[in-house]
């Protein structure tokens, strides 16, 4: 397949700038610097065109039209630059603060639902006693869920005096660890995806070998 | 120093390049290793497919490009499907990095030129919006009073595809394409949850885990784990491409750190009897 002199450019870049990462298994290095702040500026200009973007075709676009309401937003946005201008840096408040209150009550208003009234009735809905499997799996629920909050709720001091202290620590560790596992497991087979992806990269688009 | 000693304290180096002389060699001759293909693969495909055309679905577009192996895939042969149905899609991001990536998803699988007649009509691309969640909440209630633009500067108001489609009450499913577990959090709090819209979403395999439980409360649908379910998916589709052929190495290095696991374990055990005689 013939490729075009700008595709072969990028693609050769693409290799550089891979292998150059990598470079850092083997130690700091020049190559690995250049990678990274070519990669950083590349990402702030980006980040810096698409925000320019936004404000344009959201705020500006919304004045243009006659909502006039809008430089309200506008103004609060302007005033989170005046944090870099020490004797005004008191005015940052108003918009940090408008942007919290907002978040904070359009976020937690849905939290409350999906993840605790439905978290929870759900958890309840998953107990069976229909059959052995199903009351296995509610007993490992239970057990679990409850071993693993009592051992990050109870600490040793608290609670040494408590019965069944030690066994209810010592499931609650093993069911936190049998998690964690499962976490790095699954992690791993993500970061060798990544691998891979970046592989057939370098092996079928840039060099254009062959699979046997 | 004993040999037990010595294999304990092998150097990583020689780990890691035991794992790329695998991955490598896997990768140029593949041995065909099968494709498991799990029920949660089986039941996003069976749903989507079950979908009448002329459904109307948003899909949150998210993926970044280090993601490509895991979101990158999946969001292919899931974008393939969406448009060979006839429904109708609304993309939209609320990631930056997710812009330049939809265009190239389009090109890559030869969507961009078949369906370009279609745009306006059938499917739009708003592109980037910022705020996240809230961001989110705001298109819930009206897409046409947030945004007066598509990413390409096109009034939404002049587009067909918005004459009957206002806010999520107007949908019928969300196909969440998202890199980050909070984005597709967002969706699900702002979007699937308030208007009972049923919910795919296409994590990483990293991030899975965190959405079982949205699974089991039937907060998200189904879900298509990383490259692994990219791969069912393609199989399910009747096209294997990229995911599937890269499962022979992924399977090998899985068994490879498997077999490290076992035999690190086993070490450690040894070396603690021998402590203790």
């Amino acid at each position: 397949m013939a490729i075009d002199y700008l595709t072969q450019v990028q693609l050769w870049l693409g290799a550089y700038f891979l292998l150059s990462s990598w470079s850092w298994l083997w130690r700091y290095n020049r190559f690995f610097k250049i990678t990274e702040t070519t990669l950083i500026g590349a990402t702030a200009g980006y980040y810096f065109v698409q925000a320019v973007k936004n404000i344009n075709d959201i705020a500006i676009g919304g004045l243009l039209i006659g909502r006039y309401w809008q430089i309200v937003p506008l103004l609060l946005g302007i005033t989170l630059f005046f944090r870099y201008v020490k004797s005004y840096a008191w005015i940052q408040r108003y918009g940090f603060s408008y942007l919290i209150a907002a978040t904070s009550i359009i976020t937690f208003r849905a939290l409350i639902v999906t993840q605790v009234t439905q978290q929870y009735t759900a958890m309840l809905r998953s107990i069976s006693l229909d059959n052995p499997t199903l009351i296995m799996n509610s007993l490992i629920t239970v057990v679990f869920t409850t071993t693993v909050i009592m051992y990050f709720l109870f600490t040793e001091k608290l609670s040494s005096g408590m019965p069944g202290y030690k066994v209810i620590n010592t499931i609650g560790r093993y069911a936190f660890l049998l998690a964690l596992g499962y976490y790095l497991g699954i992690t791993v087979m993500t970061r060798i995806a990544f691998i891979l992806d970046r592989l057939q990269y370098l092996f079928f688009q840039v060099l254009q070998l062959p699979i046997v | 120093m004993s040999l037990l000693d010595k294999l304990i304290d092998i150097p990583e180096n020689y780990i890691y390049l035991i794992l790329a002389v695998i991955l490598i060699v896997s990768t140029f001759v593949p041995i065909g290793l099968p494709v498991p293909i799990t029920d949660q693969t089986r039941k996003y495909f069976n749903d989507i497919e079950a979908l009448p055309p002329g459904s109307v679905i948003l899909v949150p577009f998210d993926p970044s490009p280090g993601t490509e192996m895991e979101i990158g895939l999946s969001s292919h042969i899931v974008m393939k499907h969406l448009f060979r149905k006839d429904f109708i899609l609304v993309f939209v991001s609320i990631s930056l990095p997710a812009p330049p990536l939809f265009e190239s998803t389009l090109k890559d699988e030869n969507l961009w030129d078949k369906y370009q007649q279609y745009y306006g009509t059938r499917y739009v691309w708003l592109g980037y919006i910022s705020g996240a969640e809230t961001a989110a909440a705001a298109l819930s209630s009206s897409i046409t009073k947030t945004l007066l633009v598509d990413y390409y500067g096109n009034n939404l108001k002049d587009m067909p595809i918005f004459q009957n489609i206002e806010g999520a009450k107007d949908f019928d499913v969300v196909v969440c394409v998202n890199s980050q577990a909070t984005l597709s959090v967002s969706w699900m709090n702002q979007w699937a949850v308030p208007y009972k819209l049923p919910l795919y979403v296409n994590p990483m395999a990293s991030v899975a885990g965190t959405f079982w439980p949205y699974i089991e409360a039937g907060q998200m649908t189904a879900m298509l784990v990383g490259a692994k379910a990219a791969a069912g998916y393609e199989i399910l589709y009747g096209e294997p491409g990229r995911a599937t052929s890269g499962m022979d190495a992924q399977s090998l290095g899985h068994l490879y750190l498997i077999a490290l696991v076992v035999i690190s374990n086993i070490l450690f055990q040894l070396k603690k009897s021998r402590g203790r005689d």
